[in-house]
């Protein structure tokens, strides 16, 4: 057993090999972004439907996050690249087939399928950590329900959320590097690119490695700054008294 | 009609051949947790206890290994390996590899939160009636820490089952990877192939779920007994 590898960063350094990197990161950043806003937005309505008093919104909504936070991305990922197509109507299947960007747009609501169970779970537990005692006192300042929701739960519900919600962010900025199973262009498909045109791979594969590293760490390190700073603010009463949007009737 | 195609995503050529399909994920996922909690009970430890330089190394171990992305730890172990020491690994070990250092970087943090959220107080009253720095350690820390994180350490063996998914992605015949070869071979199968996939993960990561479920209110309700 012996290190017999010599680096050559000039392959890194050739444009053809730079583009790739270049694209792959452009890549990571549009899968990580569009795929985080969409499973926002799909854990807010699973959340919604969970919590609402309606029963026939309840069920359907816990029994599709039993389900799926169970079934892996890579899974969703292969089944809206391969399948989806297949089931739709001939017409509109053939179109997304032949439509370049589709690798792209399953990869993106794949994920966001995945994380959007996570989201919608994170979501609803912390509304449910609101106390009662909080949404009694709310209640009884005189606040109408959408009052209550907008001044006084949902900011509270947010503090409580935001650091499960980063972390599943982080989770899904790495998630992202499960698209090249179908092909997308993001940077782990980029040093595999590299690896097998230039056997290369390894310089390739350490500038990525490095890449999700320092990216993680960065967003690690600002949410925990975030966190401190709401953290903080949540002690000082004053402060939340003196805010003019907490417009309380003093009579 | 034959149900080939299901014994081969279910056990692969098991018992006369090699086994393959969800018997592979199942092995995998069962061999790493246990691997990766034997690794991280020292990572963690050296994190919360160790020197200057062990504990920067644990802790940057476990930081490097915690913010890479699965499928490029596994490309690590299955290609670039091979080239940095010099000897090929089949796909099955650098998959065992590859999930044991990322299991064992996840487990370290919540032995490390499990050990870290035992109450002070528990501590300084064992140090105050006259154990030793270990006795302590073994008769306190380790019993409260272990129940604190079997929560934790439930969901993160669903994630590992889960995260099992991606090994196909060199060449493991794993429960994705038989599942796609019987919607290849036969394309009429394909929906159910895709199904039978999916229910496969969903039905082992709910009973993992429910063991960890169980085991959880067992823990707790010893807890009870001895308190009250």
């Amino acid at each position: 057993m012996e290190f017999t590898y010599e680096f050559d960063w000039s392959v890194i350094a050739r444009h053809e090999y730079r583009d790739y990197l270049l694209y792959g990161v452009a890549y990571t950043f549009i899968i990580a972004f569009f795929s985080t806003i969409l499973s926002i937005l799909i854990g807010i309505v699973i959340a919604s439907g969970r919590l609402s008093p309606v029963k026939y919104f309840v069920w359907p909504c816990s029994a599709w996050v039993g389900v799926a936070r169970h079934i892996p991305a890579v899974f969703w990922i292969l089944f809206f690249y391969f399948v989806f197509p297949e089931i739709l109507p001939d017409s509109l299947g053939s179109i997304l087939h032949s439509w370049g960007s589709y690798a792209l747009l399953a990869g993106i609501v794949a994920l966001s399928i995945d994380n959007g169970t996570y989201v919608s779970d994170i979501l609803r537990n912390g509304v449910l950590a609101i106390s009662s005692g909080e949404r009694e006192a709310a209640k009884s300042c005189g606040l109408t329900s959408k009052q209550q929701w907008v001044c006084c739960l949902l900011p509270l519900a947010t503090r409580i959320v935001l650091p499960a919600l980063a972390n599943r962010t982080i989770h899904n900025f790495k998630n992202s590097s499960l698209c090249m199973v179908i092909g997308v262009t993001e940077l782990t498909w980029a040093t595999q690119q590299i690896e097998s045109l230039s056997f290369r791979g390894l310089e390739a594969t350490l500038v990525a490695t490095i890449f999700y590293i320092v990216i993680s760490l960065i967003f690690g390190s600002v949410s925990h700054k975030m966190e401190n700073r709401l953290n903080s603010c949540r002690y000082s009463a004053k402060d939340v008294l003196n805010k003019p949007s907490l417009s309380v009737p003093t009579t | 009609m034959s149900l080939d195609w299901l014994s081969f995503m279910m056990i692969g050529g098991w018992p006369d051949g090699p086994p393959g399909g969800l018997l592979i994920n199942i092995g995998l996922a069962v061999s790493c947790f246990l691997m990766g909690f034997i690794f991280a009970v020292p990572l963690a430890l050296l994190r919360m206890a160790g020197g200057r330089i062990s504990g920067f190394c644990a802790t940057a171990f476990i930081e490097v290994l915690r913010s890479t992305p699965l499928i490029l730890l596994l490309f690590w172990c299955h290609f670039l390996l091979p080239i940095i020491i010099g000897i090929n690994i089949p796909p099955l070990w650098s998959a065992f590899i590859a999930l044991t250092l990322y299991s064992s970087a996840y487990q370290a943090e919540i032995v490390r939160a499990g050990f870290s959220s035992v109450p002070s107080g528990e501590v300084e009253a064992a140090q105050a009636t006259g154990l030793s720095k270990s006795q302590v350690f073994i008769n306190i820390v380790i019993p409260q820490g272990l129940r604190r994180m079997t929560p934790a350490s439930a969901s993160f063996a669903v994630s590992l089952f889960k995260d099992t998914a991606v090994i196909y992605v060199v060449g493991v015949i794993d429960l994705m990877q038989s599942g796609l070869i019987a919607a290849e071979r036969n394309p009429n199968k394909m929906l159910i192939s895709y199904l039978v996939m999916a229910a496969g993960f969903a039905v082992v990561g709910m009973v993992i779920s429910l063991i960890g479920y169980k085991l959880e209110n067992r823990l707790n309700f010893t807890r009870k007994v001895v308190s009250e």
